[in-house]
């Protein structure tokens, strides 16, 4: 792939545009990374604020009316709902797997089945989540099933 | 989330229909064997098999179930088959409920059902999951 970086004058905005016959798989994640590699997220923890790339959040879980992001062993709280995120994070690895959890696909060890028609993932850092039936066809479909 | 809902009933409908008309056949033609079956058995098979599908949906649609809430739920599914089975058979006169052999008989054949649509879907599941983590190894190599 040809990569040719130009300059451009001060009043203009940072521009990537893509050449392309067609978007193919390798192609659409590269623009999904560019999109969430520059929308960074507002979490905190201990009443203190942090950014973090949504790259690095292992899962969303949304408890007792509270959002947490949780990273590989941290866990920070986030102020959106569970449904604005789902939509922030529409074109990236995030996918629904349940009423109280999004989850980092790119995060995911492996997938086994559980009862009932429902799977469980298994996450890089060990932990272990649902998908619930309902959200089944979404992992597929994020998947290319 | 409607049709995703009927999909997997007509699912569940298919595979107890066919499970259930397998049963029929043995039990008609090699435990129990009869002369000739009545054409109205052909209606009442998936009459009971669309009673049994609905029972299905006993389970949570979309929240997760703790180890034990989701063994007492299966207990209750078994429960409610055997009492849907017994009950339309002994009101089509598929065995007699006086005969304590009969009874045995269909009992068996309902837990040989059951384990048997487990087994089916509990395939699917692992067929899919292997599907899935083919291409969850593909999507992070490309990640």
């Amino acid at each position: 792939m040809k990569i040719t970086i130009q300059d451009r004058s001060p009043e203009e905005e940072d521009e990537i545009i893509i050449r392309c016959r067609s978007v193919d798989e390798h192609l659409l994640k590269l623009i999904y990374a560019l999109k969430a590699g520059r929308d960074r997220l507002t979490v905190s923890r201990e009443d203190k604020i942090f950014q973090v790339q949504p790259s690095d959040i292992f899962y969303f879980e949304a408890v007792d009316n509270k959002v947490f992001a949780c990273m590989e062993k941290e866990v920070y709280d986030v102020r959106y709902k569970l449904y604005e995120l789902e939509e922030r994070l529409k074109n990236t690895d995030f996918f629904r797997a349940s009423k109280s959890t999004v989850i980092n696909l790119a995060k995911v060890e492996n997938i086994c089945p559980a009862f009932n028609g429902r799977f469980e993932v298994c996450m890089e850092n060990g932990e272990k989540l649902m998908v619930s039936r309902q959200y089944v066809p979404h992992l597929k479909e994020k998947l290319g099933l | 989330m409607f049709k995703r809902k009927i999909k997997f009933l007509t699912n569940v409908f298919c595979t107890t229909t066919s499970c259930m008309l397998l049963a029929v056949a043995l039990l008609t033609t090699v435990i129990n064997p009869v002369e000739r079956v009545e054409s109205v058995l052909l209606w009442q098979i998936p009459g009971v098999a669309a009673l049994l599908t609905l029972v299905s949906l006993i389970y949570p649609w979309d929240r997760f179930m703790g180890k034990r809430e989701l063994a007492a739920r299966v207990a209750f599914h078994y429960i409610l088959i055997n009492v849907g089975v017994l009950g339309s058979g002994a009101l089509f006169d598929w065995y007699d409920p006086g005969n304590p052999g009969s009874v045995i008989t269909m009992l068996i054949t309902i837990a040989v059902v059951f384990a048997t649509v487990f087994g089916i879907n509990w395939s699917r599941s692992v067929k899919d999951a292997k599907q899935m983590n083919e291409k969850l190894r593909k999507y992070k190599k490309i990640c």
